[in-house]
């Protein structure tokens, strides 16, 4: 411990100038992310701009590069090091580094996340659990890797050549593996917290191994190589390691069900009319749309759709995975909406073949209900956040809510003068057991649109109660009959 | 006692081959310097003991630890000098000896400051305003402050002035009283007047190793008088190298001297010799002489 100290206070003295500037950093950024709302950001674009910039680059690759020369202080790869023939303890030169940077990233940044909260009304201990998850989420998933591509290069100019080639070959594969891209499952999808889980458990067991690797013994191109498999796992989405059903299965599997959901059953209804307004079908391709009624959910609770696919028998007894599109409504009623491609349909249409659905659902329970008046505010809705809005300014017709780390699962928003509960602009419905959601900012926003006149509004606020999964058989069904 | 041993030591960098099979061992108080022609495997003998670089094949052995083992235990008795060493450039002089000072426990600060003094370093400038020969020195000041065990020099002479590298020898000398000292140098005359044992590397090969005496009692340069120019018997006695005619004078090196049996060897050889002339070589000629050799046997 002795040792690691003296570490960091070289590195402190060595250091002092850049530590200064990324305080100055995180204090601006302090400073633009307590005066931000997304309100105020349409008043002010510039400040918007400000914090944007502040939150989304500046910060971070002022602690890569911070991160960076920490390591550099000792530097890994390489034989003609300084160092390495003096009686350094390796854990000491770690403790060192790591130290260096919760002294002047993480705590920071903390106190920087508390004063931010207390400016937006927010109290930064009300929720301690959400607070310490979003630092240590900061720490594990962001800086521990910026020092593990440290641990591997010799200069921040060949980070940043490290950071163009990964981009350039995220690009690369995304185009090379388009066409597959339906079978993988990424953030912003129900279940997609796990997939975020994985990717966060790859980022970090690869950072510690990089750590650990060049820390012990400075295996500089075994790490090199780790960091590179972990890239293309990465690169690759997992999603071959990680399919969409195992995706909901685990998270069955991982999220307690509180509620008794054997009485839902999907049974398929051809009578249901015609499907929900969709967007028109390619030239090549034709919509086909099978509705699947939902029963016996219990009262007082919603099911809502997580992912549906189909496979179909073809005739010569093949089968055949539709790609996934999937709508919902009326509320009990789903449809597997699937494009299916113009030849294949000409061949099937008047054939009957069988389909197999899996259908993967979350039952939503516990409902709340809260009043709002429109206009003014900010008020404070338990479950929601600070909502606010101002009938006069720039943008008549959206109203803003911000809540401390993460947003409530699933929200809806009934106006007056619309007869309907709307969701959220661009809802992500984020199952995760997580207090926070990763992120540099602690305040997460979200809005609604709003009617013209609409002078309240009631939220209405539901919490996931089991995720489930159905599986629906249809023996014999023409395409031409279904298809749109 | 030996303070280093390598067994069977080879160090390979994808299809080079810098060090190949090298057995050496260094007995405890010498002065050892390890010699060669450039790309010998110098360096990477030295990265290898220091565990700096990981051996292909073989083991070795450094303080009586097995070189990959070295921990900060070893390395505190352990001063490491070498010419393309990156010294943290930021740090002042003063700055430097107080860092190093709490990971060693016999630091000794009166030696520190006796050898500051004695190398006539700027204590309050920076390592990265200082001459390559000032850095040299201040690598070495705190390399020695400690009293090491065993003290590793690669090419620390390279591209000094001779007075530096005086200061340098001169402190090194103070110093190696109880103390093993490992030096690898193209400087021969340097190491020549104060080097106890010697190793010749060459091509990653450990062609000799001994010491200093024995080995300026087994060369010498023969040079042979005769009437008319000399015809080269065959086969060629093996030990005597690069053989060079000059009218009626025979010039070569005998590797294997020995005073009692050479003379009577020469005559045998050349029956028509006027006249014999047996002279002792600098340690600088004995090495040109060895990579002539080499070089003609490639």
């Amino acid at each position: 411990m002795r040792q690691a100290w003296h570490i960091f206070l070289k590195d402190v003295r060595r250091l002092r100038y850049e530590v200064i500037v990324i305080l100055a950093l995180t204090a601006a950024y302090a400073w633009s992310q307590a005066h931000w709302s997304p309100l105020y950001s349409m008043r002010n674009g510039r400040l918007n701009q400000i914090a944007n910039m502040l939150r989304g680059f500046l910060l971070p690759m002022a602690w890569w590069y911070l991160a960076s020369l920490a390591v550099y202080g000792e530097p890994l790869p390489g034989d003609r090091q300084f160092w390495v023939t003096r009686p350094y303890r390796w854990t000491s030169l770690l403790g060192a580094k790591l130290l260096f940077i919760v002294a002047f990233v993480s705590f920071p940044l903390l106190l920087a996340d508390c004063l931010i909260l207390i400016l937006q009304g927010f109290h930064p201990w009300a929720n301690p659990g959400g607070l310490l998850w979003h630092e240590v989420a900061v720490f594990a998933i962001l800086l521990l890797p910026m020092i593990a591509v440290a641990c591997i290069t010799t200069s921040f100019a060949r980070v940043v050549l490290v950071g163009l080639a990964t981009i350039v070959s995220i690009v690369v594969l995304a185009i090379v593996l388009g066409p597959y891209a339906h079978t993988m499952i990424g953030f912003g999808v129900e279940g997609g917290w796990i997939w975020g889980a994985l990717v966060c458990l790859v980022l970090l067991s690869t950072a510690l191994a990089i750590m650990i690797l060049q820390y012990r013994a400075r295996r500089t191109g075994v790490s090199r190589l780790i960091f590179v498999c972990a890239a293309a796992v990465l690169v690759l989405r997992g999603g071959r390691i990680l399919p969409r059903d195992t995706t909901f299965a685990l998270q069955s599997c991982l999220v307690k069900s509180r509620i008794d959901t054997s009485s839902i059953t999907a049974v398929f209804s051809p009578g249901s009319g015609p499907p929900p307004a969709v967007s028109p079908a390619p030239h090549d391709a034709v919509r086909v749309s099978l509705p699947v009624c939902l029963y016996g959910v219990p009262s007082g609770t919603t099911a809502v759709l997580d992912a549906m696919w189909a496979e179909l028998t073809l005739p010569n007894g093949n089968p055949l995975k539709t790609s996934l599109f999937f709508g919902q409504d009326p509320p009990d009623t789903v449809w597997h909406d699937t494009l299916v491609e113009r030849s294949v349909f000409e061949r099937l249409k008047s054939t009957p073949v069988r389909l197999h659905l899996t259908i993967h659902l979350t039952v939503l329970g516990n409902p709340h209900t809260e009043g709002v008046p429109l206009g003014g505010g900010p008020y404070r809705v338990p479950g929601v956040g600070l909502c606010e809005f101002d009938p006069r300014g720039p943008d008549r017709s959206t109203l803003s809510c911000r809540a401390p780390f993460r947003q409530p699962v699933y929200v809806l928003a009934r106006f007056d003068r619309f007869d309907k509960e709307v969701p959220r602009e661009q809802q992500r419905v984020d199952y995760s057991p997580y207090p926070a959601d990763f992120g540099i900012s602690p305040i997460s926003d979200s809005s609604w649109p709003v009617p013209t006149g609409a002078t309240t509004l009631a939220f209405t606020t539901m919490k996931p109660l089991a995720h489930i999964r159905r599986e629906l058989d249809i023996p014999k069904v023409q395409l031409a009959e279904f298809a749109y | 006692m030996s303070v280093v041993r390598t067994r069977e030591l080879s160090k390979s960098f994808r299809h080079t081959h810098a060090v190949e099979k090298l057995n050496l061992e260094i007995p405890e108080g010498s002065i050892f310097a390890l010699v060669g022609p450039n790309g010998a495997g110098k360096t990477t003998t030295i990265k290898t003991l220091m565990n700096i670089l990981r051996p292909s094949a073989g083991t070795a052995e450094v303080l009586g630890t097995n070189s990959r083992r070295l921990g900060p235990a070893e390395f505190s008795q352990i001063g490491y000098v070498s010419e393309n060493q990156e010294l943290p450039l930021w740090m002042t002089v003063d700055y430097l000896m107080s860092w190093l000072k709490p990971f060693y426990p016999d630091w000794d600060n009166a030696w520190a400051e006796e050898l500051l003094r004695q190398l006539d370093l700027p204590r309050g400038r920076r390592l990265q305003e200082l001459s390559r020969g000032m850095r040299i020195k201040a690598a070495l000041a705190s390399s020695l402050a400690y009293h090491p065990k065993l003290i590793v020099l690669d090419e620390p002479f390279a591209g000094l002035d001779s007075l530096v590298r005086d200061e340098l020898i001169e402190a090194l000398l103070e110093r190696c009283a109880d103390a093993t000292v490992m030096i690898s140098s193209h400087d021969l005359a340097e190491i020549e007047t104060f080097s106890s044992h010697i190793g010749y590397l060459e091509g990653g090969c450990l062609r000799f190793s001994e010491e200093m005496s024995s080995l300026a009692a087994r060369f010498r340069e023969i040079e042979i008088t005769f009437d008319e120019p000399p015809a080269l018997p065959a086969p060629w006695p093996q030990g005597w190298l690069n053989p060079t005619t000059s009218a009626a004078v025979l010039r070569f090196v005998d590797s294997q001297f020995n005073a009692d049996s050479t003379p009577a060897e020469i005559r045998q050889v050349f029956p028509s010799a006027r006249g014999v002339s047996i002279n002792p070589m600098p340690l600088r000629a004995i090495f040109v002489s060895l990579a002539k050799s080499a070089r003609k046997a490639a």
